[in-house]
């Protein structure tokens, strides 16, 4: 059991939502496009892919909530299945006034491909509802979850569709989700939510995944590039991605030259001190005022020579107009879809290699599945067998895009995007279609 | 509600559900409506799309498109039909389903509203092919119908076959035999006696019940069918047997006319053999405009929507409307009537029968004993004549019209379920 209560709900340390990046008039089509060269790179029939370019459900459900005056509010509640060819579906929980059902469509369909390309056993789905939990009352705030929870209730379940937070989702409200479902289905259902806090079927590791997958991703590729030692490293991002990669990077000796978040950057050559940069974003909920280093402006943060970037915020921040400018050895993606298309075949003109999101952060869907798997068999993981596990299926999928890279002739981005699409099409045809 | 936005005000007349959606509105004003019921009762509760994967008889694969969506479930299960077209869309699909909720609770059967549809050519795909994609479609379903739950009913392009098909795949999945999934059913696979005639014959109730509103006698009425097909042709037979005159009935391009009544069963036996009204003899053939305008007691337009309209509602002679089809008066015209003093019985009461027989299949399913059709239709009659009978007292208690009276009627019926169900997390 935890020392303390949960900690309180702070907007500012929601989630890092799983983004790809999405053109706002068509996201499915855009986030499509990369599976579509993959497709055609691989050969797949029309007939195969064709199943695999809509999502299988998607189902929306009014989602009426007393508000704060005893009002009636009617929400509309989202869920998405792409595919179940794999397993049961895995997906976010997106509390968002403007969510809509294509984005939700494009994150499930993302999240198909990435699951599939990690070699764990998950379709992707995803979820949401138009309703926005900051500055709202915590009441008004559970009922919403309960009812959207009871409402999506016939497609969740351990075996069918999982649950994980995403944007404005704290601990708090995947306890109300378990505790909702359990309820309905009269026993304690652990592995229908994850993301869940230690002692409430959470699993170890949740807060230094993500950092140690980039960390070992990074040091692989370096060691490829004949590079050895100690790395001088730039990190955009001190949130919760952020501040993992920062911790995980200096306990294992490298050298923080530059961090930045979105109203502040600094850079010291002779390394930053990430304890007290962290420890004034916790008490401040900003970078802004710390004394750390020499204050600088974020395009210069992106454009600093250094050894190794890493990008752990936002989406689009590599783009066509400054990665001709970009002066690091080797980029490892730890947000999401970070870099555009343009700036990709810029960095690649440039022999600049890139580690994409897709396997650096893969620490966030495999800590999730560890979650799963300890809740079906009821029996908690130590943090050495987490560790174990989850460094041996980042560097195994590292390794296989690797060579399908080679294979194909293709960058490290398509290579994994070529292994998620390969076997989905290969288990959905496996499987027929059963009326 | 969500329905398609007509770009001009003549295709916001000929939009049935931005039409139904005006009459549900007048309702929610008439009966002061709380505003957190009327957002509910404007939003479908539940909606599902998916993709309906079908191997086709050329081994291919064809991905279609499918939809489920249950507006109400307050009072009941939800219920209504699932079409197979190359257009339905899922906004046309939520409008039919509210629809539906407001027509079963018209009639004060305990469903909701749902309807469902599946975007395909149907005379494109062969025999194997629909039983392939209705299977899978119905399998794609199984979390959301159910006796208790959804339960589908033929329409748009599907019939008692299609219905075999869901009941087998759901029975077939569930691992036991459940023949109340679904109704319009062939009889002897769980289907009711007397569904065939079931909307017609609630059409002639009512004519019967406005007839005697109206101070009419009770027989030799003059009589106007627009459409001989299941709705039209039974309603006019049984019209003709309670004595009253069918003066002229059409079908889909031919209308035909004699003073002295048309022998019903004649016309039908001549439409049976020859697909086609055209060639009757022994009467005036005149088009489609004069059929709706010709002097008669009662109009009874049961082929399709949008054919009582601002251009042609000053012109309608008959005393009495009922509405055999759905959508039949558009809202301009429902103004004109109102002026000039005809009575419409609306659809959503008129061609209830339907619905009313539908309900009565699936109580026959639940407890497995099937009734005679004359048990049927006297049960069909009782259901009928108290819904005339409830629009006809909440007419004087709104001052409304009779269709707004029955959306008043609906509306309340629902709102009370709702508000004492409460709102559950």
């Amino acid at each position: 059991m935890p020392d303390s209560p949960l900690p309180p709900f702070d907007p500012a340390e929601e989630p890092q939502a799983p983004t790809p990046t999405l053109d706002p008039d068509d996201p499915f089509a855009s986030m499509m496009e990369r599976y579509d060269e993959a497709a055609a790179m691989l050969g797949l029939s029309p007939d195969s892919y064709s199943v695999l370019r809509k999502p299988d459900y998607e189902f929306r459900f009014a989602v009426p909530v007393l508000d704060e005056h005893g009002e009636i509010e009617v929400h509309h509640g989202w869920r998405i299945r792409h595919n179940l060819s794999l397993g049961p579906c895995l997906g976010g929980l997106r509390l968002d006034r403007n969510v809509t059902s294509e984005e939700l469509r494009a994150l499930a369909a993302w999240t198909t491909w990435k699951c599939a390309t990690l070699n764990i056993p998950f379709g992707g789905s995803m979820g949401g509802m138009d309703y926005d939990p900051r500055g709202r009352a915590r009441e008004v705030t559970e009922r919403a979850v309960r009812r959207y929870t009871a409402g999506a209730l016939d497609f969740l379940g351990p075996d069918r569709d999982v649950l994980i937070p995403d944007l404005h989702c704290d601990e708090q409200i995947m306890a109300w989700c378990l505790d909702t479902y359990s309820m309905h289905v009269r026993h304690t259902e652990n592995a229908v939510v994850l993301g869940k806090p230690l002692g409430l079927g959470g699993t170890h590791g949740r807060d230094w995944a993500i950092g140690r997958g980039v960390r070992l991703l990074m040091e692989r590729r370096l060691a490829e590039m004949g590079f050895q030692g100690r790395a001088r490293v730039v990190v955009q991002g001190a949130g919760r991605v952020g501040s993992q990669v920062l911790r995980e990077l200096v306990a294992h000796g490298h050298l923080v030259i530059g961090v930045g978040d979105a109203r502040a950057s600094f850079h010291s050559e002779s390394g930053i001190d990430v304890e007290a940069l962290l420890a004034w974003r916790e008490e401040h909920g900003t970078l802004e005022g710390f004394r750390g280093g020499d204050l600088i402006g974020g395009e210069e943060l992106l454009e600093l020579p250094c050894d190794v970037l890493i990008p752990a915020a936002l989406s689009r921040q590599l783009t066509g107009q400054n990665a001709a400018r970009i002066h690091a050895k080797l980029v490892v993606e730890a947000a999401n879809a970070p870099t555009t298309k343009k700036a990709d075949e810029i960095l690649q003109e440039r022999g600049i290699p890139v580690v994409p999101d897709l396997l650096g952060n893969a620490g966030a869907l495999l800590i999730a599945y560890f979650e799963w798997v300890q809740n079906r068999m009821g029996y908690q993981w130590t943090e050495e067998q987490v560790e174990d596990r989850l460094v041996r299926m980042v560097m195994d999928a590292y390794e296989r895009s690797r060579r399908a890279a080679a294979e194909h002739k293709v960058n490290l981005r398509l290579a994994a995007c070529m292994l998620g699409v390969q076997q989905v099409a290969f288990f959905d045809e496996l499987r027929g279609i059963y009326a | 509600m969500p329905a398609p936005t007509p770009a001009t005000p003549e295709a916001a007349e000929s939009n049935p559900f931005v039409q139904m959606q005006r009459r549900f509105d007048r309702a929610a004003e008439l009966l002061e409506l709380d505003r957190g019921l009327y957002r509910i009762l404007s939003t479908p509760a539940q909606e599902l799309t998916l993709s309906v994967p079908v191997k086709m008889d050329d081994g291919r694969i064809r991905v279609f498109e499918g939809f489920r969506v249950q507006h109400s479930i307050a009072r009941g299960p939800a219920k209504g039909g699932i079409r197979y077209a190359p257009d339905v869309h899922l906004d046309e699909v939520r409008a039919l389903a509210a629809w539906m909720t407001w027509k079963c609770a018209v009639v004060d059967v305990p469903f909701g509203g749902g309807k469902g549809g599946v975007v395909c050519d149907p005379r494109r795909l062969s025999h194997s092919e629909l039983e392939r994609l209705t299977r899978r479609y119905t399998a794609g379903l199984l979390d959301l119908i159910g006796p208790e739950r959804d339960v589908p009913a033929p329409d748009m392009n599907t019939n008692d076959q299609t219905m075999a098909w869901i009941m087998d795949t759901y029975s077939v999945h569930r691992r036991a035999t459940n023949t109340a999934i679904v109704t319009g059913k062939p009889v002897g696979l769980g289907g009711s006696q007397g569904r065939t005639e079931a909307t017609g014959l609630g059409v002639a109730f009512m004519v019967r019940e406005a007839l005697a509103h109206r101070g009419f006698p009770d027989h030799g009425a003059r009589i106007v069918v627009q459409g001989s097909g299941n709705v039209g042709g039974w309603a006019a037979r049984f019209l003709q047997e309670m004595g009253h005159k069918v003066v002229a009935i059409s079908d889909i391009d031919t209308a035909i006319h004699d003073e002295n009544g048309l022998d019903v069963p004649a016309v039908l036996e001549w439409i049976g053999a020859h697909r086609t009204l055209r060639g009757y003899p022994g009467a005036e053939v005149i088009d489609n405009d004069e059929l709706l305008t010709l002097p008669c007691d009662v109009l009874v337009p049961a082929a399709t929507e949008n054919q009582i309209t601002s251009q042609n509602a000053a012109r309608i002679q008959a005393s009495i409307i009922v509405e055999g089809a759905n959508g039949p008066t558009t809202a301009a015209a429902d103004q004109v009537l109102e002026e000039r003093g005809v009575f419409v019985v609306p659809d959503i009461l008129a061609n209830a029968g339907g619905v009313t027989v539908s309900y009565f299949e699936w109580v026959q399913d639940r407890m497995g004993f099937f009734w005679e059709k004359d048990d049927v239709f006297r049960r069909e009659e009782r259901v009928m004549v108290d819904s005339f009978r409830s629009i006809v007292d909440a007419m004087d208690r709104y001052q409304a019209s009779p269709r707004i009276a029955a959306y008043c009627v609906a509306v309340e019926r629902v709102a009370y379920c709702l508000q004492l169900r409460g709102i559950y997390a």
